[in-house]
Order: structure tokens, then C-alpha cells, then sequence
């Protein structure tokens, strides 16, 4: 009798607990990221869609007529090739009148990969040829336009570096500064001088105007938290005509 | 930037959608709480919307059709009752379906939120307040498919038995002082048996489904209603002990000292029984199929449902039956335990109050507005443990419903019978019923402070 | 049942009796991948069931023979894709082994880090879906977002949330990102009181006790003649965790408990699950404070090409002891790698468990087995 009404008590109070749980997290802010209003940018090894980089101080407007990739890091060495798992990578190269390779055509076939990360690791350029960049969100209607070629690779691969050592200003801003995003509201000013601020390669040196505003952004997001960029990826601003507000992309190029 | 979500934004939908995500995040639960607080308000009218059209009709319009119809006075009352009655009856008929798609819609932004999400956000543009009548819609146009077999008939009939009996039982409702549609001297009893006749809707579509796991699905159900029947009924017998009558208003009025000769401090019975609230509420909980207790008609368990051969429309009419029935037994705690549309405790006096302000303004149907409001608060208020307890409780095993409702509910109700009829005693008053309701708290509240205790 | 149906018969009455065929197909809410169960049943009581495999076979040791040692890296990957980087782990083990390459102190520490936070990933995943299965749909989502965490940890240090491929031949593919040890700690630091909530709002539930103690019991003696391993074989109360009984890796310099459960039931396995999450936040802290400096991954040929010879290795994934059997004829591509996946193994219990039960329990005592289709097909 007595542990029957002590088992129904036990059982009563246990059943309390859980609710309280529940009510508990019912009231605190949810964990939602609204997509795609609002995006999370990912970390800055993240693995994703690769791209072709560019010798320093050369970009794409560069090129001479002729030598169409000569602006590329790439040297034709098939080692990337090579080492993919799945066979997802097709170059076609000439044999310059220098003696050395020059890249005809690139393309990596994305229904096919899976971004292990092996034609990164082996390739030997210095400064990678061929790396993630944090871009994820592609969309396709057919399946021959998942075969990127060399265009659209180099477009992915503009400004892009490996990760090397950053200096100590970066490496504060990245501890003070890693989370969820949320979108922001900024003033005219702030725009503007947000707009130079591109986190460029080896040239990533910010001004201290430029490092107060980062602050400013990190602080005002309630959860104490907010941008996550990467040391050496190009950090894009994307204008939302509509609602005058700032959604940090992770792929800025979207000419 | 993947070009179909910057196409997307250029549309003025989608201008809507970014602002509604806009105001989501972290402010997302308080936004439920003001849209339910304007519900609220707006309910302030109805009383004395009704009392006006019910004085409009008596006074002028009822006399006005009987001389141009009949061309004789003799007929008023006739004509002015008939009016009224249609107008109550659609009036609780809308009160059903219109709460249907709020409570739904209540019920999935609270579910997301224990779960740390947001729930419908899209639809509609603003925190999905459009959903329900999209599922609505989606269902209504969905074919309705008898299994071939079947008796056509009963499984026509099957939804239809069960919706009505969570409708019906809203006529005796108080919802407010004069705000009842039917006020039976046996209300209580009128409730009991008509929200049992949802046990025939219930068996007639497991049978009527031609199939052996419906069939028995059925059965379980039925079994688990009639089960849980008892402890309900009995949970009641207290409250009629305590008001000495089964009328759903003079149930209330007591606790509220409505219509008092002179105002005293009303106590809402809650207070004196507890535990039978509790009791009730739970075995409510169990007679509609709601988790913990959704097991016959639970998707991952493999013996299906009474109503997985129901499609459509029909399927919606158990759906709106079930949000109905929560609907119908929230409304009947708080009219028998909660004390009605009445503020806790001050009612009597704030009703005298204002009947001498509104009289003397001439304007005799607003006495009383606050009853619907209040009324509606504290059902709801019970609709959200409702929805609270789904989404924290596994499912039970069908046994243990079983033994849950036969061994441990009905013991407890018939403890707690005995002890009211004993603190009724004429040789312990007046002290009884208060030394009944000290013990009955000493138990409720020690588990209310073992649980908080860290 | 069957208790009156003998009585019955034995009176000499005549009793028909119809064994029902029922067909929980590929495609169910609650058999965690594409299993299919044939479960002949007697009334309500579950006579045998017949599990069938297959439906996520994707020749992954097939592959293995035509790829080149590093690229058989990303294959492990998405077999138990709930614990890539234990899988991974195994894989780089059994190479190096054959290799008798030396890992670097450093790389060790690391990929214990890894492992022991995957296990946490993994248990997490297992505590929401078999809420689900009992009905509670709420734990799933803390569940999820915990393990979001986690999977952000992982981004940080490799790139990818749940592919990992991190682990190479000689080490691990880079050395942790700065930061990395401060977000760990406040992880850990987060984590183990909500643990707690995760036992007040489930483990304790009196509805959710009622519905796994004392089902699908398995017997210590079945559990070792079975080959059972990891948490199914602890619960059983058998104590034998290879990290504790033969260490691999750097596991013997840190302090930290088996959970043990006694009588082999759902709730004993589950409870060791959770038990195993408490004890992996443990060790991640030690192997955090104890990380000494140094490279991440030694250095290696280019090509790698192990000696002639087979070998092979254990570890202790989330969900028992995955092993690799690897057979090398002193090529660039190995001979022959066999898997031995803990779901596989454990997967046979399920027919000895299910005999005489009700049809509502098989889910639980599925769930509890908690077995991951990727792994059984391979």
C-alpha cells in the first residue's frame, strides 16, 4: 500500500521534471537559422566546391588574347587527376614552345565527386592551383551542367588562398567572432566602409577603423557571437535590394 | 549566389516571407503570446454583441416580423426564440470550427518551440498563421477513397459520429453569465453521455474499414475511451458533491458568487480539490487519443489506426475532432474547477459593482463582458498543458494505458470521493472541506517541490 | 498466448492457428536505414524474424581493391556514416600496422580527440531517434542540436560535418586549427549538464522505463556466443571495452570508466549509451590538456606500398568493434580488405531477442541494438 502510493508520487514528480524541461526551452530563443534568409558561414577549411586560383597580382581581366590560362597557378601535372578516387577530373594541356605544359582545358565532373580533398592535398604548386573554396549552394536543373569547366572554376577560385599562418589581429577577430550569423542592419557609413573591407589573400591587413566596425558587428548580435570568415577567403557583401540589409555570403561572385 | 533564391526575392511574396523570418528568431514565442492576447481581446465584443442582438431581437425585431408575417402580436415570443436558437446554434457551431484552425495552429508553434524551432513561418507570410487552412484545403481536395469491401455507409457515418459528438457537447457550456446555449438541469450528465458517443464513432470506422488492423485498432481505441471514461466521471462526482446540483451555471455562479444576493468571497473548486483536477485533465487527455496515450493510432507502431483508411476530408473530420474534443474538455474543466468566465475569488463584488454602473447607463448587456475573455484564457490556458504534455511524454504500451486508467486513476478518484464525502459530513463543518483541501495540497505541492528542487 | 493455446490443444480441442507473415519493408520510420524484417507472428506474439539485408550494399571492398591506398580513405568514410572518424581511424591503423609506421605523439592525441567526440555525435543521434521510437519526438531535436555543435567542431578542424576523411597514413591530414581547444572545452562545458536534462526528461520518465525495462533481455552468455560487441555486450554486463582491455592508439594514459549495464535490457543499453557520452566528454578534456606539441603526420613515401602480408585490427567504434583485415602483395592497391562491421555482428541477436514478444516492442528493441544499415551492407 505504502509503495504503491509512494511509486505513484515518484512516478508523479519525475513526470514534473520533464515538463519543466520543456517549458524550460520553450522560452529561450530557438536555435533556427532561417535559410535562405539568413545563411551560416562555414568554417574556413570548409571542403567545398573547388576552384582554380590565380598567380598573385593577376586576375581574370588579365589575360592576354592567346594565352587563356596563363593567369592560373596551374601547371598541368595530372597529379590531381591522378589522385582522385572517382576519376572526376578531365585536363586537356599542349606542350608549350617553352618546353613547359600549358593548360588547355580543366573540368571536374561534381555529380561524380566527393570532395575528399585528395586533388588539394596532392597538388604541388606552392600556393595551390586547385582548392576548396567555401561555396556550397549549387543548383542544377540538368546533369551536364554539374561538369564545371575551367571558367567557372577559375570564377569560383578568384582570390583564393590556403590557409597559411595568420597574423595576430586575424586570430583575434576569428576567436572573438565564430557562430551563427544573423542578418544586420548597417547605416550608410557603415556600408560604404564595409564594402572595402576585403579580406584578400596574403594582403588580409585591416585598418583599425576596419577592425572597430568587426567589433561593432560581433557585438550587437545578442547571442555574443555573429561572422565567421575565413583568414585568407574573400569576405563578399551581398546587398539585399529590397530589405537594405547585409547577408554575409560564403561565395561572393555573383556576376 | 544560387540565382533562384535572388529571383525569389524580387517578388512582393517574398518581400512578405524575408520580413516574417525578419521578426522570427529570438522574439518568435512572444509573437504566439500577442497573437493569442488579440484573440483574447477581440472576445470582449461577443458578449455584448450577443446580449445586444438578443435585446434587438425581443424588442424589436421579433414584434416587427410577427405583425408583418402573421399580421397578430401573438407570435413575438415564438419568432424571437426561434431566432435566437438559430443564431446559438451557429454561433457554437462556428465557435468549433473557427478554434480548430487556431488551436492547430497554436499547436504547432508551441510544439516547435519546446523543440527549439520555430513551426510554420512561411505560409501566409506571417508566422504561418495561413497553414491550417492550407492543410485544410489540401485535404478537401484530396479524393476520397472508400476501400473496396467496405460498407459504405458506416464508414461515411464513422467521422461523422465523432465530430458530432465533440459539437454537441458545447451546448451546455457556460460560457459566460447568460452565455449558454442550452442550460440543461442535467448538463454534467448531458456532457457525459454525449462525448461518449465518440466510443460508436470510433468502433463503427475501425469495422467499417474492411481491414484486420483497423479492426483491431478500433477495438483498443474504444477500449482505452470507455476505460478512461470512469475516472472522469468520477473526478466529477466531486465537483457535483461540492455544488450540490448538475447544472453547468449554477455550478458556476457558485464558485463565482454570480447573481448572489450579495457578493462573498467565491472560491473556484480547484482549490478544494486539486487532485481531482489533475485526474480529470489526464484521463481527458486519454479520451482524446492524445500522447502519451496515441498508441492505436500511432504511425511508427506497425498495428495501424482506426482511421488509416480514411482519407481527405473524412480524415480531417477526426482530426477537427480530436482538436474539438481537447477543445470541449478544456472548456468543461474550466467551467467546473476553474470557475467559469469569473476573475478568481473578487468576482462577486466586481460583478455587483458594474451592474449598478451599467444599469444605471442603461446599457444592461454590457454587464458581465469580461465572462467570455476570461473563460477563453483559462480554457486555453488548459489547451497548452494539453499540447505541453504531447510533445514532452513517449508513448505508453496499450497494457499499461490499461492499467494506468483501472489501477491507478480509479483508486485515486474513489480515495478522493470518500475523503469529500467524509469532509462533507455535517459534523465536520465548517471546517471539513478545508482540512480535506490542506491534505489534498500537502500532496500536490510536495511533488511541485521535489520536482522545481534542483 | 501460446500458454492456452497449448492447454487447448492438449484437451484435445481443435485450435486453428494462423501464422501471420508481416512485412516491415525497406521503407519504415523506424528501422534506421533500409532494413527489411519479415517477422512471422501468432496472434500478437512474434514467432521468428527473418532480417534481409542488402539494400545499401555498395561494394565497398570490391572498390578497396581497385584503389590506391589513400583513396580507400574516403570509402570508409560513408559505411558507418555516423562514425567517420572512428572508421577512418580503424582503416590508417591497420595500414600503418603493416607498414609498422610510426605515428607521431601528437597525431595520436588528435585522433583520439576526434574519435571519442564522434562517439558523443553518434550517441546523441542514437538518444533522439529511439525517443522517436518511444513516441517522444522532442528529445530528437536536443539531440540534433547538440550534435550540431559537435558537427562544428568537425567543420573547424577538417572541413566537412559528417564525411570526415581526416585521418591519413602516418597521422592526421592538418593539425587543429587555433581556437579549437578553448570551442572543445566550452563544448564540454556546455554539454555534460544538459546531459543530465537529457536523463530528467527520458531516462527517468516512468513511461519510458515501463516501455524498456526488462524487454529483449540478452544474457551475457548469449551476448559472447554471439560475437556481440560494444554497448550491447556492456549492458549484457560483460565489461570488456577495447580501449580499457587492449588499448590501441594512446588510450591507456587517460582515466575513464565502462559503463556496465546487468541484465541486458532496451533500458540497460541505452543507459550505457548515455553513460558512454559522460566518459567521452572525460576523456576529450584529458586528451586536451594533456596534447603535446609536434608534427601531425609523420612522414611518408609517396606511394605507399606495405610489404607483402596481411594483418589485422580492431578499434572500438560507437557501436562495437569494427574490424579491417587488410592483404597487401607489396602493391600500390591492397589484395584484399575485409570489414568485420559491429552492426552486422550485433544484428543477429535480433531474432533470439524478438521470440515471444508483442509486436509494439520490436521497435524498441531495434532501436536499442542500434545498428546502422551503411555499415551492415557496406
Amino acid at each position: 500500500m505504502i509503495g504503491y502510493i509512494s511509486s505513484c508520487l515518484k512516478g508523479s514528480v519525475n513526470l514534473v521534471k520533464g515538463l519543466i524541461i520543456t517549458f524550460k526551452y520553450m522560452i529561450k530563443p530557438v536555435v533556427t537559422i532561417q535559410y535562405p534568409y539568413e545563411k551560416k558561414v562555414v568554417a574556413e577549411r570548409y571542403r567545398g566546391i573547388m576552384g582554380l586560383t590565380t598567380k598573385a597580382d593577376q586576375d581574370m581581366a588579365d589575360q592576354e588574347a592567346g594565352a587563356e590560362n596563363d593567369h592560373l597557378q596551374c601547371i598541368s601535372c595530372f597529379k590531381c587527376k591522378d589522385t582522385c578516387p572517382v576519376e572526376c577530373i578531365d585536363i586537356q594541356r599542349v606542350k608549350g614552345d617553352k618546353g613547359k605544359f600549358e593548360l588547355k582545358g580543366f573540368s571536374i565532373n561534381f555529380a561524380r565527386c566527393t570532395f575528399c580533398g585528395l586533388c588539394v592535398d596532392a597538388c604541388p604548386v606552392a600556393g595551390k592551383a586547385i582548392i576548396h573554396s567555401r561555396h556550397y549552394e549549387e543548383v542544377f536543373f540538368e546533369r551536364k551542367d554539374m561538369v564545371f569547366d575551367v571558367r567557372k572554376l577559375d570564377l569560383i577560385g578568384q582570390g583564393l588562398r590556403p590557409h597559411e599562418q595568420l597574423d595576430d589581429q586575424q586570430i583575434e577577430i576569428l576567436r572573438r567572432v565564430r557562430g551563427r550569423p544573423r542578418s544586420f542592419d548597417f547605416t550608410q557609413e557603415e556600408r560604404e566602409s564595409l564594402e572595402t573591407i576585403i579580406v584578400n589573400g596574403h594582403l588580409a591587413r585591416l585598418s583599425p577603423e576596419q577592425f572597430d566596425l568587426i567589433n561593432k558587428i560581433a557585438s550587437t548580435d545578442p547571442q555574443g557571437s555573429s561572422i565567421s570568415f575565413g583568414d585568407q577567403d574573400v569576405l563578399r557583401i551581398l546587398l539585399d535590394e529590397e530589405s537594405q540589409r547585409f547577408q554575409l555570403s560564403t561565395f561572393g561572385v555573383d556576376k | 549566389m544560387p540565382e533562384a533564391v535572388a529571383r525569389r526575392r524580387s517578388s512582393i511574396a517574398a518581400w512578405a516571407f524575408s520580413r516574417g523570418a525578419r521578426f522570427a528568431a529570438d522574439w518568435d514565442i512572444f509573437i504566439v503570446v500577442a497573437v493569442l492576447g488579440g484573440v483574447f481581446g477581440a472576445l470582449f465584443t461577443v458578449q455584448p454583441v450577443m446580449m445586444g442582438l438578443k435585446m434587438l431581437t425581443e424588442e424589436v425585431l421579433a414584434p416587427w416580423l410577427s405583425l408583418t408575417l402573421f399580421n397578430t402580436p401573438q407570435y413575438t415570443a415564438l419568432i424571437s426564440r426561434i431566432i435566437v436558437e438559430i443564431v446559438v446554434a451557429i454561433v457554437v457551431l462556428k465557435f468549433f470550427v473557427l478554434s480548430a484552425p487556431l488551436l492547430i495552429w497554436l499547436e504547432r508553434k508551441v510544439s516547435g518551440h519546446i523543440q527549439s524551432r520555430l513551426g510554420p513561418m512561411h505560409v501566409g507570410g506571417f508566422h504561418g498563421w495561413l497553414q491550417t487552412i492550407a492543410d485544410g484545403i489540401k485535404l478537401i481536395s484530396k479524393e476520397d477513397i472508400i476501400p473496396s469491401g467496405a460498407d459504405k455507409v458506416l464508414h461515411t457515418i464513422g467521422p461523422i459520429m465523432v465530430v458530432v459528438a465533440a459539437i454537441t457537447g458545447f451546448v451546455v457550456i457556460p460560457f459566460g453569465n447568460e452565455l449558454v446555449p442550452r442550460d440543461f438541469n442535467i448538463g454534467i450528465f448531458y456532457l457525459l453521455a454525449v462525448t461518449s458517443v465518440s466510443v460508436f464513432g470510433v468502433v463503427v470506422a475501425g469495422w467499417a474499414s474492411n481491414n484486420k488492423y483497423s479492426l483491431l485498432g478500433g477495438m483498443r481505441s474504444a477500449a482505452q475511451l470507455v476505460s478512461y471514461e470512469i475516472p472522469r466521471g468520477v473526478a466529477l462526482v466531486g465537483v457535483i458533491m461540492l455544488a450540490q446540483s448538475l447544472q453547468m451555471s449554477s455550478i458556476v455562479n457558485q464558485q463565482s458568487g454570480i447573481g448572489a444576493s450579495e457578493p462573498f468571497v467565491a472560491i473556484p473548486y480547484v482549490v478544494f480539490q486539486p487532485i481531482a483536477f489533475i485526474i480529470y485533465v489526464i484521463a481527458s487527455i486519454a479520451e482524446t487519443n492524445r500522447a502519451p496515450f496515441d498508441l492505436p493510432e500511432a504511425e511508427s507502431e506497425l498495428v495501424a489506426g482506426f482511421h488509416t483508411e480514411y482519407s481527405g476530408m473524412k480524415f480531417a473530420f477526426f482530426f477537427m475532432a480530436e482538436y474539438g474534443e481537447m477543445l470541449l474538455f478544456s472548456c468543461v474543466a474550466t467551467a467546473l474547477f476553474l470557475g467559469g468566465g469569473s476573475i478568481p475569488f473578487v468576482e462577486g463584488y466586481i460583478y455587483a459593482w458594474t451592474n449598478g454602473i451599467f444599469e444605471s447607463m442603461h446599457v444592461p448587456f454590457l454587464i458581465g463582458f469580461w465572462h467570455f475573455p476570461v473563460f477563453i484564457i483559462k480554457t486555453y490556458v488548459l489547451v497548452f498543458f494539453f499540447i505541453w504534455v504531447r510533445w514532452t511524454y513517449p508513448r505508453m504500451r496499450v497494457d499499461r494505458l490499461m492499467d494506468f486508467s483501472w489501477k491507478i486513476l480509479v483508486p485515486w478518484t474513489f480515495i478522493n470521493l470518500i475523503g469529500l464525502g467524509i469532509a462533507l459530513l455535517p459534523q465536520f463543518q465548517p471546517v471539513g472541506i478545508w482540512v480535506f483541501a490542506a491534505i489534498n495540497w500537502l500532496i500536490v505541492g510536495g511533488v511541485l517541490l521535489k520536482a522545481f528542487k534542483k | 498466448m501460446s500458454a492456452a493455446v497449448d492447454e487447448a490443444k492438449a484437451a484435445g480441442k481443435r485450435i486453428k492457428l494462423e501464422e501471420m507473415y508481416l512485412n516491415m519493408g525497406p521503407q519504415h520510420p523506424s528501422t534506421h536505414g533500409v532494413l527489411r524484417l519479415g517477422i512471422l507472428l501468432e496472434g500478437e506474439v512474434i514467432i521468428d524474424t527473418i532480417p534481409d539485408l542488402g539494400y545499401l550494399h555498395r561494394g565497398t571492398e570490391k572498390i578497396a581493391e581497385d584503389r590506391d591506398y589513400m583513396q580507400i580513405i574516403h570509402l570508409t568514410d560513408r559505411m558507418d556514416y555516423l562514425a567517420a572518424m572512428n572508421n577512418n581511424t580503424g582503416y590508417v591503423m591497420v595500414v600503418e600496422k603493416l607498414l609498422e609506421q610510426e605515428v607521431p605523439e601528437r597525431a595520436e592525441y588528435i585522433r583520439v580527440i576526434m574519435q571519442e567526440l564522434n562517439r558523443v555525435a553518434s550517441h546523441l543521434l542514437f538518444f533522439g531517434t529511439y525517443g522517436v521510437d518511444m513516441g517522444a519526438v522532442t528529445p530528437f531535436l536536443y539531440g540534433f542540436r547538440e550534435r550540431e555543435l559537435v558537427l562544428d567542431l568537425f567543420e573547424m578542424v577538417c572541413g566537412a560535418r559528417m564525411t570526415h576523411s581526416y585521418m591519413r597514413i602516418g597521422g592526421v591530414a592538418e593539425d587543429l586549427p587555433s581556437g579549437f581547444a578553448e570551442e572543445c572545452k566550452d563544448f564540454i562545458d556546455y554539454f555534460l549538464p544538459v546531459v543530465d536534462e537529457y536523463d530528467e526528461l527520458l531516462t527517468y520518465n516512468p513511461i519510458f522505463m515501463d516501455r524498456t525495462i526488462g524487454i529483449g533481455a540478452l544474457s551475457k552468455d548469449a551476448a559472447i556466443a554471439y560475437g556481440v560487441t560494444g554497448p550491447m555486450l556492456r549492458a549484457s554486463g560483460v565489461p570488456y571495452d577495447l580501449r580499457k582491455d587492449e588499448p590501441y592508439s594512446v588510450y591507456d594514459k587517460f582515466e575513464f570508466d565502462v559503463p556496465t549495464g546487468e541484465n541486458g535490457d532496451c533500458f540497460d543499453r541505452y543507459f550505457v549509451r548515455i553513460q558512454e557520452m559522460r566518459e567521452s566528454c572525460k576523456i576529450v578534456s584529458q586528451a586536451l590538456d594533456m596534447l603535446p606539441p609536434g608534427k601531425h603526420q609523420a612522414k611518408t613515401s609517396r606511394i605507399i606500398k606495405p610489404p607483402p602480408g596481411e594483418a589485422y585490427l580492431e578499434v572500438e567504434n560507437p557501436r562495437g568493434q569494427l574490424g579491417y583485415y587488410l592483404v597487401s602483395e607489396g602493391e600500390p592497391m591492397p589484395y584484399r580488405l575485409h570489414i568485420r562491421p559491429p552492426s552486422f555482428v550485433n544484428l543477429q541477436v535480433l531474432p533470439d531477442l524478438l521470440k515471444g514478444l508483442k509486436i509494439g516492442d520490436v521497435i524498441a528493441v531495434l532501436g536499442s541494438t542500434d545498428i546502422v544499415l551503411g555499415e551492415v551492407d557496406r
